[in-house]
């Protein structure tokens, strides 16, 4: 039951992954993702893409 | 560095300048007005420039004042085509099951630093950025290159938190595809 309530889906997870670069994420929203990201490798993956991206465009201009 | 050779030096920014504020204006005229904007305060504030950092990262800091500058004198149209475009609804159906679990698996994009070191993959990224739709790309740039938070992005562009938290996840889904098709696209997946 409480796995239920903690459980998202990729689609989520990608929304989280986004906004947590923008704002802070209520705790709960933070546990999801975590746990979220524990079991899908596919998600982690896009979380290191997401801050890749976010780094690179930081460098644009050197 | 003599005043005539600074002169100089800050001339040759000039086209950098521009390609950076085009990038984030979205506008030519506009990216225009920013840069010479900011090469007249260069020069003006020249003997302010004691070589302590380096010319051109003391020069994109003062763009960086004129690009905002810039967006209050546009408020009117930035936020109208921000309206418009924080109405469009995108779901990326192509990447998610119907169950929300996703259908395809991203490649291993490897070693940051390696790409970072590539003058090539900057090209491919700021086409990425370039092919984005004009209202998201100016949101992602205040984000991730002028560095606001989102409150005052949220100001700038005139829409809600929710709608610009979404801009932001758009554009960087985007970005995300576009580079995967044109620069990681070569590489081996794991």
């Amino acid at each position: 039951m409480i796995f239920g309530w903690l459980r998202i889906t990729c689609r989520q997870a990608h929304v989280l992954l986004s906004e947590r670069l923008d704002r802070g994420l209520k705790p709960w929203e933070v546990v999801r993702l975590r746990l979220h990201l524990t079991v899908c490798d596919v998600c982690s993956r896009v979380a290191r893409q997401f801050r890749f991206i976010s780094d690179a465009v930081r460098r644009i201009d050197t | 560095m003599d005043s005539r050779n600074l002169q100089q030096a800050v001339a040759e920014l000039r086209p950098t300048l521009l390609r950076i504020a085009r990038l984030q204006l979205r506008n030519d005229t506009w990216a225009e007005d920013a840069v010479s904007e900011t090469l007249i305060s260069a020069l003006e504030s020249a003997d302010r420039f004691a070589g302590q950092s380096q010319l051109k990262t003391w020069v994109v800091g003062i763009l960086k004042h004129k690009i905002i500058d810039q967006f209050r004198r546009s408020g009117r149209e930035v936020s109208i085509e921000a309206a418009a475009e924080a109405a469009q609804v995108e779901t990326f159906d192509e990447l998610f099951a119907d169950d929300g679990h996703r259908l395809n698996r991203p490649r291993d994009w490897g070693d940051p630093e390696a790409t970072y070191s590539r003058i090539q993959f900057f090209e491919v990224l700021q086409m990425c950025v370039e092919e984005l739709p004009a209202a998201l790309a100016r949101v992602f740039m205040m984000r991730e290159w002028l560095e606001l938070d989102t409150a005052q992005i949220c100001k700038e562009a005139s829409v809600s938190s929710t709608n610009c938290f979404v801009m932001l996840h758009r554009a960087r889904m985007r970005l995300r595809e576009c580079l995967e098709q044109r620069w990681f696209a070569g590489e081996p997946t794991l």
